[in-house]
């Protein structure tokens, strides 16, 4: 019993990095009952896990809208060199 | 061509700002950024004859950007991802004790308000741009590609030029300090 239980344990660091990479890849049989036993009894790595998540899709939606940002300003100078550039 | 030249010149005056704004986002390097929009417009001149205006000047213009948005990423990476330093990186956290356990005070807490309702709030967008921005380069690099580009991540690896396992280590790392970062500075104070 004590080697089953040690065959399953798996610290909060590998398992936090056992979630990426099950998100991104595949997990093989044994990391996927390592972490399955992990989230059952760790609430810090279960609320990780939803805080991560919720990055993700934030950070997709984030990434590809530029509505919100401040915009930036070329100088008159540098605008006037760009047309410069482009002349044929 | 003058007609080509007074028109480049108008989409410059009409355009560069915008663009300017996007790829130095994207980038996160302002010098950087005003090299690709002036490529961009150096691009969309000797293009000019091309386009047909099938679509918006703007659009066509952001797809030259995005282009080289792209190949910025793709000549950065080698620069950017280096397994050894990752290697450094893994070897010690200072989030985990010894044993591999959460330090107390780094223990995930559980956010309260945390909607998608938050991506309206100005105010928690800069947080989560300065979050992004603290990241090092390469996770910066890696998370911004990821999640620009959309594809799987065994195509991003390729793209990226790093194995599996060491992407999914980067995205561990970027992932534990974006999250910390947030908590930090938003949830921790909406409490």
């Amino acid at each position: 019993m004590k080697f089953i239980t040690h065959f399953f344990a798996l610290s909060c660091r590998k398992a936090s990095a056992l979630m990426e990479k099950e998100q991104n890849f595949k997990l093989n049989f044994i990391e996927k009952q390592q972490l399955k036993w992990h989230r059952s009894i760790c609430n810090p790595c279960t609320q990780y896990e939803i805080q991560t998540e919720y990055i993700d899709r934030i950070m997709e939606k984030h990434i590809t809208d530029p509505l919100n940002q401040d915009v930036l300003k070329l100088s008159d100078a540098e605008k006037a060199h760009i047309k410069e550039l482009c002349k044929h | 061509m003058p007609e080509a030249n007074a028109q480049l010149s108008e989409w410059v005056d009409l355009y560069s700002d915008e663009l300017y704004t996007w790829a130095s986002y994207k980038l996160n390097n302002p010098e950087n950024a005003k090299d690709l929009v002036q490529d961009t417009f150096i691009a969309a001149s000797q293009a000019f004859a091309k386009f047909e205006g099938r679509s918006s000047v703007r659009t066509w213009l952001f797809s030259i950007l995005n282009n080289k948005i792209r190949d910025y990423f793709r000549k950065n990476k080698g620069r950017n991802i280096y397994m050894s330093d990752l290697q450094f990186e893994d070897s010690g956290d200072e989030r985990f004790n010894e044993h591999g356990e959460w330090k107390p005070e780094f223990r995930p807490q559980a956010w309260t308000e945390a909607d998608f309702n938050l991506l309206d709030d100005l105010d928690f967008r800069k947080v989560f741009d300065a979050c992004i921005n603290r990241l090092s380069d390469r996770f910066r690099n890696a998370i911004v590609w990821k999640f620009l580009e959309k594809k799987e991540s065994d195509v991003i690896c390729q793209e990226l030029n790093v194995s599996p396992s060491n992407f999914w280590q980067i995205m561990h790392r970027a992932k534990l300090q974006l999250r910390a970062c947030l908590e930090n500075n938003w949830f921790k104070k909406a409490e």
